[in-house]
């Protein structure tokens, strides 16, 4: 583990150096409190700080503050090194945002233990904050096919269509259907399902630009959302349809020919009273007409 | 060996007088050191050569009557003696900063040939080890 060591004595600086690396850890030695910034403003930052509190430049306590401010789920676990030992000093450094204080000079088993605490603390932290990402991409995102999940698809449609409104930009809302899904589920097995929507996710992304919205919105239902020219638009959609159709799925060495029906509706930003209730209506309505002129098709309907 | 300042600092030089015999703990910094011959050469040498400029600009600052300038060195020399087991300078240095905060030029006056003359005693203590 990376610690940033903050101190401009160079006496204290190599005896913090050689020692902390002899208890396994890496030391990122700095003389002044703005080197310290500037190292902390890098990727992949020390996040274990040893902040010397007398420092040019920036002090430590000032350097504290600075950290203290920035809003991160991710904040370095700081030690503040010094000389000052009454209880105000303490304070205030335990108040502008240090979590422990050691007293110079140091004693190497109180240093190492205080260390081992901040690496404890560390790790509690990246705990913490996998569980809440984790938590997150539950709540947004599709587990089979890591698009996003219906909830989430139709918070994006509402607020696509409220920056339609503001930037007077035409939005296609395309609902999406596989082909004889059941059939698939029933004569190859759910795994088989399984691993088609999976496949179809992959090349969903593959196939739509970046800031395309995308998601799952039942079982073999697909949302996609894009704002786009319209001769571009029909080239894009046509895409998505042969990125399925023409490359055949294989699944357990069986080859599945897999299509999809889409139903696509135009929402104009200038005179559409439509809302997101009706608009879905309408780009169903297109896509059982897709399906029941013949499948593996797009239809698209305007208002 | 910390000793507090009054007004004119001489019950800290008294207390520092007391003590002033301990120059150097050499064992306790080789533990400190965790007795690597290396680190201990490497340490000593920083030491020897930061703190001749650090009190240099003590001195200048205290010539300057910058009373500032002179807590913050007499500070550093403090923190880095310390580190090194080097008790009296350690002392010295504590009395002046705390001289320098109370603008005290009589004794910080009075404590510059002292701690040059520490500075003299402790490095040739350190070089025995050598």
């Amino acid at each position: 583990m990376k610690i940033l060591i903050a101190e401009d004595d160079p006496t204290s600086r190599i005896i913090l150096i050689a020692i902390v690396s002899e208890w396994g850890y890496e030391p990122i030695p700095v003389a002044d409190g703005e080197q310290a910034l500037s190292i902390l403003q890098t990727d992949d930052a020390p996040r274990l700080l040893l902040l010397d509190w007398e420092m040019p430049k920036i002090d430590g306590l000032a350097l504290c503050k600075k950290i203290r401010e920035e809003d991160t789920s991710n904040p370095p676990y700081i030690i503040l090194l010094t000389g000052r030992s009454n209880t105000e000093d303490i304070v205030t450094g335990l108040k502008v945002g240090a979590n422990d204080y050691i007293a110079k000079p140091f004693n190497n088993a109180e240093l190492r233990a205080r260390l081992q605490v901040g690496k404890r603390m560390l790790g509690l932290q990246d705990e913490l904050n996998h569980a809440k990402e984790a938590m997150v991409f539950q709540a947004n995102f599709d587990e089979l096919t890591k698009l996003m999940n219906r909830r989430a698809v139709m918070k994006a449609m509402a607020s696509e269509i409220e920056r339609s409104k503001r930037n007077s930009q035409p939005l296609y809302i395309c609902m999406c259907d596989i082909d004889h899904f059941k059939k698939i589920n029933d004569t190859h097995g759910h795994l088989a399902g399984d691993a088609v929507l999976k496949e179809i996710a992959q090349r969903f992304n593959n196939s739509l630009r970046p800031y395309d919205l995308c998601g799952r919105y039942g079982g073999e239902e697909f949302l996609i959302i894009l704002n786009s020219k319209e001769n571009y638009v029909h080239n894009l959609f046509e895409r998505i349809r042969l990125a399925i159709a023409n490359e055949p799925f294989i699944y357990e060495e069986t080859v599945l020919d897999i299509t999809i029906s889409c139903g696509v509706t135009l929402y104009n930003s200038h005179s559409d009273l439509r809302n997101t209730t009706q608009i879905l209506i309408d780009a169903d309505t297109a896509l059982y007409e897709a399906k029941n002129s013949g499948r593996n098709r797009t239809v698209f309907t305007a208002t | 060996m910390r000793a507090n300042i009054t007004t004119n600092g001489n019950k800290a030089i008294e207390a520092h007088s007391e003590a002033e015999t301990v120059i150097f703990d050499a064992p306790a910094m080789r533990q400190r050191l965790m007795n690597n011959e290396d680190l201990i050469r490497k340490v000593i040498e920083a030491f020897a050569h930061d703190i001749r400029l650090q009190i240099k600009l003590l001195k200048t600052a205290i010539i300057n009557k910058d009373f500032v300038i002179a807590a913050f060195q007499a500070h550093q020399i403090k923190g880095a003696a310390a580190n090194v087991s080097g008790i009296s300078l350690s002392a010295l240095a504590s009395i002046m900063e705390d001289a320098s905060k109370a603008e005290d030029l009589g004794t910080l006056l009075e404590m510059l040939p002292k701690i040059e003359r520490d500075f003299i005693l402790l490095k040739a203590d350190m070089d025995e080890i050598l």
